[in-house]
């Protein structure tokens, strides 16, 4: 959950795509945060949806007739909300909505594909943080010291970077970051 | 290395998108760049309000020197999140970070128009050089390096 933020799921609408084009004409931004579907938190969603495709697709196309150069489109709260995460921090004793749902991993991809180049994710690193530590402390209840969980969370957080990297498909583009660098 | 997030956007934009984590605290840093070196991603940390008031903006922005040190492979933009009109200047002003966002979502479209960052920019052009620091050159980053070199290993 991003702070100071709170979009009530019934007040949550959608980007305006003709609005959007005006926007990047008049302040000639780097990229846009638009709302296509998601918002911030670990309570995003009540079963499964889908992001709004077709609103990415209609800036683009505006952006393209407009005239003005391509133009990123940022993904604001992102995180899947992986089940099986809220399971194991329930399992361990916390209390988190067992119905709360996220984005779809598979839509990153196709987003990107469409403009989508920056996707913001916090929510699914602080439940890794949140599963990590409350399952050491249920397993290890004789222990204080911060370093023992504070290791495992290190690996698991790198494992679960790594792993969005590959949703995302930023993973092995490294060199290709680098050798436009150079040019 | 930081780079600007507009060099990032250069390569990536419809083909793949940018992983963009927030970070607080050190475990996170650490996770985040082995992560990423790991999966030889290029990636964006954010930091945003609430983290640079719990871990005080100048924690986070030595932690991010430190990591660049540390994994000197590591290729990533310094982004602000959810920026009001203070924050982004502090920002901008402190040569460090590659981008900033204001977040005006809940503004009329002439109030978003108006508080948008570029918005202002246009009629501050001597704030353009800030805006794409040119990092080299930046004096933020000469008085930090020298700090670096001064800190013992």
């Amino acid at each position: 959950m991003e702070e100071d933020i709170k979009v009530d799921e019934g007040h949550a609408s959608l980007t305006n795509p003709v609005e959007a084009v005006e926007f990047i004409k008049l302040t000639k931004c780097d990229s846009l945060a638009a709302a296509i579907g998601t918002s911030h938190g670990a309570y995003k969603f009540k079963g499964q949806q889908s992001l709004h495709f077709d609103v990415i697709e209609q800036i683009r196309e505006n952006v393209k007739k407009a005239g003005l150069p391509p133009t990123p489109i940022v993904m604001h709260g992102s995180s899947s909300v992986p089940q099986s995460e809220v399971e194991r921090i329930n399992a361990a004793g916390g209390k988190l909505d067992p119905s709360a749902r996220g984005v779809n991993e598979e839509e990153y991809l196709p987003a990107a594909r469409l403009g989508v180049t920056k996707i913001n994710i916090d929510t699914d690193g602080r439940l890794v943080w949140t599963r990590v530590h409350r399952e050491f402390f249920r397993d290890h209840p004789e222990q204080f010291d911060f370093r023992p969980p504070g290791k495992i969370f290190m690996e698991e957080y790198a494992n679960f970077i790594a792993h969005k990297n590959g949703k995302l498909g930023s993973a092995g583009k490294l060199d290709e970051v680098r050798a436009s660098l150079k040019a | 290395m930081i780079v600007t997030t507009a060099q990032l956007y250069k390569v990536a934009y419809g083909k793949f998108a940018v992983g963009a984590y927030n970070i607080n605290n050190m475990e996170q840093v650490l996770g985040l760049f082995r992560g990423c070196i790991q999966s030889k991603a290029p990636f964006i940390i954010q930091l945003s309000k609430g983290a640079r008031a719990y871990a005080d903006k100048r924690m986070l922005e030595a932690m991010i020197r430190a990591a660049e040190v540390i994994f000197p492979d590591a290729i990533f933009a310094v982004h602000l999140d959810h920026g009001d009109e203070a924050s982004c200047y502090d920002c901008i002003d402190s040569g460090f970070y590659s981008s900033v966002m204001i977040d005006a979502s809940h503004e009329s479209f002439d109030n978003k128009t108006r508080r948008s960052p570029n918005g202002w920019l246009t009629a501050l052009t001597q704030r353009e050089s800030a805006w794409r620091p040119n990092w080299a050159n930046s004096a933020g980053w000469k008085k930090t390096s020298r700090w670096m070199k001064g800190t013992p290993a």
